[in-house]
């Protein structure tokens, strides 16, 4: 488990050379493929929706500013507070003083990717405030001291018995590996949470400017617990999730859940205008919302990959992306996995700080096949590509790797162009390759096949080429 | 650390000259037809939709059959604590204290001694603003003397609802509701689509996880 998304490669291997969790997680994003699949076909006018959701998140980012001061006076007036960050620093801060404000010693968390993004536990935990996550899967992972794996099953790198190991250890209980029991476990203990804590923190799946409202999605309730008991609410959004009216916001609704889970609806969707009126049994009477730009307005200032920032955060495109589907989130090392960390994480880091995630890709095109929002991922890696190659803060091994492609590109094209050289090169490497041949199989291959080897087998070439069986034929 | 002004007009100085030269165009509107089907379907696909994500739905023609419905979900709970929240509608079917002793009203969340019953009721009752029938979903605002807390602590939420405040789709609902201004507007909106689920724990579904893991609808249909 690592952070840094420089050691992608070498963390790249570690699903690849664990069998089981690696099959886990072929499973995992398959499921949610077939699911999404399975709702979208029901709906003839998918494409439609696509194109419909695209011009809207485009729109809104033109007008960026705008929204969000509209965003902010609805919110305002109905006594809320906004609180404009411009980076991660800011955003924890602000957070820190109002738990100290309001003394709070526990605060029960919603999934939120930004508040990874800026760290938010850990700057919390600093000042003595006890961070608890809710949702099942970030409980599971907490506990386990780890980064979520997938968007939307963060624990689902984990089996029920390596939960109830995690659960007998660390909650002192004797759990057993039966689901449905580990689940009641959980629910007990964050229940005696979700009833004392001082502060709830969740994040924002869109937020209307039109009326001032943020909206949560989920399946659990456990969002809609961190905004009901505790007297103070805090929610964290990225500044480009605003969406300008509700019948847009109906638009986008039809598609997050489809996308995400292959749902007509998930279970809660929580419209949240303000603190609770006086007049309101509970419900939170200090409501805040912290705006979080964070490196996104340098995106948006990108004509060529401000599409990054239409994502609505399905997780469609981790699910079908066969890089993401082998090695998983832990090695992108970003709060943003899949083809959209791909994109995402190097331009909010930096491009030196993440030089192989736009690498990290075949550009297969099926990550912008299934985006709802028709961002045009495998465009805007080649983009991000050129600038890394292009940009003179690239270290040295990137730089050799970059001179060695170009050349074995040279090489590639003047074979291909040529028939005679097409064939001999094809009989010579059939050669050359079946030395490697051990008990049926080539395991290991020297030079750049290394690396392709390392983790998979080699195709053992026939004696006979395809060419020459043909002129047998003729 | 900035004062709260700056920290604004830093974000937005870097929007808007993020987007400086770039074409800001129009948005066109959501041309979705408001669909306004019979109550006959409307309420069929309810109950289709309700039922295929897991809810209970029946439906009472008179107020004596809303009161016996009732009572078989309190008695399949085995319960004696039941909150619920009173409505003019729920007086006139005869849901009240004086026929279900179960019946405990709604205790204020800030008294101590109020959270036990509360985090421990098996019931929550109350009646739901809206249904939606295209995924038999409820929809709840929050208002005096109402609660977020009855639908979502205990382990089963008893909803009465009305046909005639069932809409076809959540377009239908926002254009309504809305459109015609103000009473949706409070602090929270609440759509509920079943009971409570996750597939965190090797992709298993488990129901009742953080929220109620029945859901019983009662449509009231005269």
């Amino acid at each position: 488990m690592q952070n840094d998304p420089a050691l992608f490669r070498e963390a790249s291997l570690h699903v690849l050379q664990d069998a089981s969790l690696h099959r886990f997680l072929k499973s995992g994003t398959q499921h949610f493929s077939d699911a999404r699949l399975s709702a979208i076909t029901k709906i003839p006018e998918w494409e439609q929706l696509r194109q419909r959701s695209h011009e809207i998140r485009k729109h809104t980012l033109e007008h960026l500013d705008e929204y969000l001061a509209e965003l902010e006076s609805r919110i305002t007036s109905r006594g809320g507070h906004v609180h404009w960050a411009p980076n991660a620093n800011s955003a924890c801060e602000y957070i820190c003083q109002v738990a100290s404000r309001n003394a709070v010693q526990v605060a029960v968390k919603s999934k939120s990717t930004v508040t990874e993004e800026i760290g938010l536990r850990q700057q919390l935990a600093d000042r003595g405030v006890e961070v608890v996550e809710t949702d099942m899967g970030e409980f599971v992972v907490q506990l386990a001291g780890e980064a979520p794996f997938h968007i939307l099953a963060p624990a689902m790198h984990k089996n029920r018995h390596q939960v109830a190991e995690l659960f007998s250890r660390k909650l002192g209980v004797a759990a057993s590996a039966d689901i449905s029991e580990l689940n009641q476990i959980a629910r007990g203990v964050l229940r005696d949470k979700f009833a004392t804590a001082g502060m709830g923190i969740t994040g924002v799946n869109f937020a209307v400017a039109e009326t001032g409202t943020i909206v949560i999605l989920e399946n659990e309730g456990n969002a809609r617990l961190c905004t009901s008991l505790p007297s103070v609410h805090v929610a964290v959004m990225g500044i480009e999730k605003v969406v300008p009216r509700l019948t847009d916001l109906e638009i986008l609704l039809r598609m997050l859940p489809r996308a995400a889970t292959g749902q007509k609806i998930s279970s809660y969707i929580s419209f949240l205008s303000g603190p609770a009126s006086s007049d309101e049994q509970g419900g939170p009477k200090e409501f805040h919302l912290v705006l979080v730009d964070n490196g996104r307005t340098r995106i948006l200032a990108d004509e060529h990959t401000r599409s990054t920032l239409y994502c609505i955060r399905c997780g469609a495109c981790a699910n079908v992306c066969p890089v993401y589907s082998n090695v998983g989130g832990h090695a992108y090392g970003g709060a943003y996995s899949g083809p959209i960390g791909a994109i995402l994480v190097p331009q909010l880091l930096g491009l030196e700080r993440a030089p192989d995630l736009p690498f990290a890709s075949s550009l297969c095109g099926a990550c912008s096949d299934v985006c709802p929002v028709k961002i045009p991922i495998p465009e805007v890696l080649l983009h991000l590509r050129r600038q890394i190659n292009s940009s003179a803060e690239i270290h040295g091994p990137q730089k050799k790797r970059i001179a060695t492609k170009r050349l074995l590109m040279r090489l590639w094209a003047a074979v291909m162009k040529n028939e005679r050289l097409y064939g001999l090169a094809g009989i010579a490497f059939g050669r050359f390759i079946r030395c490697f041949v051990r008990h049926g199989s080539i395991r290991t291959a020297p030079g750049p096949l290394k690396e392709w080897t390392r983790t998979r087998d080699f195709p053992v070439p026939p004696k006979k080429p395809f060419r020459a069986l043909w002129k047998e034929v003729q | 650390m900035a004062t709260a002004q700056s920290n604004r007009a830093t974000v937005i100085d870097a929007i808007r000259s993020a987007l400086n030269g770039s074409h800001r165009n129009g948005l066109p509107d959501n041309v979705t037809p408001v669909s306004a089907p019979s109550t006959e379907f409307l309420i069929r696909q309810f109950i289709d939709n309700a039922t295929a994500v897991g809810s209970q739905v029946a439906v009472a023609t008179t107020p004596a059959a809303a009161v016996q419905l009732v009572r078989q979900w309190l008695d399949e709970a085995h319960t004696t604590e039941c909150i619920y929240v009173p409505t003019p509608l729920m007086e006139k079917l005869g849901l009240c204290r004086a026929a279900f002793p179960e019946f405990k009203p709604l205790p204020n969340w800030d008294q101590d001694a109020a959270r036990s019953l509360l985090l421990n009721a098996a019931i929550g009752l109350n009646e739901s603003t809206a249904g939606i029938s295209s995924t038999g979903t409820l929809v709840e605002i929050s208002g005096s003397d109402k609660s977020r807390l009855v639908s979502l602590l205990p382990r089963i939420h008893v909803s009465i609802l009305p046909v005639e405040h069932i809409y076809a789709d959540l377009f239908a609902w926002l254009n309504r509701s809305y459109v015609a201004a103000g009473e949706w507007l409070r602090s929270s909106m609440t759509l509920i689509t079943g009971p409570s689920r996750s597939a965190d724990i090797e992709q298993t579904l488990t129901k009742g996880v953080h929220g109620p893991i029945r859901v019983c609808v009662l449509l009231v249909d005269f």
